[in-house]
Order: structure tokens, then C-alpha cells, then sequence
């Protein structure tokens, strides 16, 4: 176990895509890193004493640049299904 | 000043559900915290879901938080979303400082037009969120407070300034 891992990780199936929704409070934009292998999504955000680590299967192949939006400490990343 | 944590501020589970699956896991729980200190970590958490009635129409979360003070002792929080309602309670720190207290609210997904904040006493009470995104706590301060608390909200977290009576 590394870190926090308080919180919840939300995945939405939207037909041709999906949707990941991860509650990582209190780091900025710039702290997060989102790598995307086959079908698994790797979150890592470092900032200070919080440090986010998440690893998390999608459970689908996905393709292409994953969308990344944050705002008031909810990461939501859209990713196209391959 | 090293800052130093106050009490907890609830007992642990308070959903008022059946707790014999609940215990079981939390038995596994108090390994971890264990192992936890073995390993020098000072932080961990456990979630889980728990199913009200058999056709498993609803759902709770539960969740317990621990973390090693600066003191050695380590201090448990209780969070997650109650069943009944969406509202959820946030994760809560309270530091002791000399004059002043200052409280550490976690509120993902929140604006912060939609945080309220309101003073009884030594209790603070904490609504915040809309939609599908709503906590409440009520927060014992353990000490009187006065004057108007001073609030910054960042990236989900509310840290809120209190000075001592």
C-alpha cells in the first residue's frame, strides 16, 4: 500500500469510450501524471505529503491520448475504447 | 511549531447497520495498523461496501482512515457515504496551534460557493457540495473559538482558521 488511497475510483462505459473519474484532493494539475499501457491506467500525483499512487485495469483496450481534466481536486479522464 | 492533532472527533461507524461483517473487517484491519507501524508508514485506509438486504438494492460505503501522529499515537477517522442519503462524510483534520486551531477538510468535487460553514459553541458544522457530491460533518472542536473563521479552499481542500477563545 503506498500513499493515499481514500478515495473511490468511478469508471463510466460510454459505448466508443470511457470514462474515469479519481478523487485526488489537494495537488495541482501539474503534480499528476496519467500513463495509459494496454488496459490499465497508472495515476501518480505527487505533492508534499500527499502522493497519489492508482493502478487501475479498465477492463477494455483503450487507444490514443487520454483527455485529462481537473478541477477542485477530482480528476476526470476520458479515453477512446480501441 | 510542530503541530499537534486533537482527538478524534467521532466514534468509529456510525451507519447503525449490522456490524458483524463490518468487525470481521476490521479485525483485518488492526493486522494492518500492525503492520503498518512495523513498516513505518503513517498513513493507511480500508473501504468497503456494505449490502442492507438481500436483493443488494442498497449499498453503503464505509471507510476507516488511520494516521500515525506526531506523537506516536495513531488516529482513526471514520468516512465515506452514508446509505440513506449521498451526503458523505469528509475526511477531517484538526491541528492544535498555541492561539489557534486550523481544520483540514477534504472535498473533492466541490465548488467552493457550495461550502458552508457555521460555528455552535466549539462545534463546527460543515455542509458542503451539491448534487451527487454532498458532505456534512459536525466537527467538535474540543476548545471555544471566536471571531470569524477564515477560510482558503484549493484543489478539494477547505482549511478553515479558527482563533481560541
Amino acid at each position: 500500500m503506498q500513499g493515499h488511497w481514500l478515495y473511490g475510483v468511478d469508471i463510466f462505459d460510454e459505448i466508443d469510450r470511457l470514462q474515469v473519474i479519481v478523487e485526488l484532493p489537494g495537488v495541482s494539475k501539474e503534480d499528476i501524471s496519467v500513463n495509459v499501457k494496454a488496459n490499465a491506467l497508472k495515476i501518480v500525483a505527487l505533492a508534499g505529503s500527499r502522493q497519489y499512487h492508482r493502478h487501475i485495469d479498465l477492463g477494455v483496450p483503450v487507444r490514443g491520448e487520454p483527455e485529462i481534466h481537473y478541477n477542485n481536486g477530482v480528476l476526470e479522464i476520458m479515453l477512446g475504447k480501441a | 511549531m510542530e503541530k499537534k492533532k486533537l482527538k478524534n472527533n467521532e466514534p468509529i461507524l456510525d451507519f447503525g447497520l449490522k456490524f458483524g461483517g463490518i468487525l470481521t473487517e476490521l479485525g483485518n484491519f488492526t493486522q494492518d495498523i500492525t503492520k503498518m507501524v512495523e513498516e513505518g508508514k503513517t498513513e493507511m485506509s480500508r473501504t468497503g461496501e456494505i449490502s442492507f438486504d438481500k436483493s443488494q438494492k442498497r449499498k453503503g460505503m464505509y471507510g476507516v482512515s488511520v494516521r500515525m501522529g506526531g506523537d506516536g499515537m495513531p488516529r482513526v477517522d471514520t468516512f465515506g457515504r452514508r446509505p440513506e442519503s449521498e451526503t458523505r462524510e469528509p475526511i477531517v483534520d484538526v491541528f492544535d496551534e498555541a492561539d489557534r486551531l486550523q481544520v483540514i477538510i477534504e472535498l473533492p468535487g466541490v465548488e467552493e460557493k457550495d461550502i458552508s460553514i457555521e460555528l455552535k459553541d466549539s462545534t463546527l458544522i460543515l455542509t458542503a457540495g451539491k448534487g451527487e457530491r454532498k458532505y456534512k460533518k459536525e466537527i467538535d472542536l474540543g476548545v471555544p473559538v471566536k471571531g470569524e473563521p477564515k477560510k482558503q479552499y484549493k484543489n478539494g481542500i477547505l482549511e478553515i482558521n479558527l482563533k481560541k477563545a
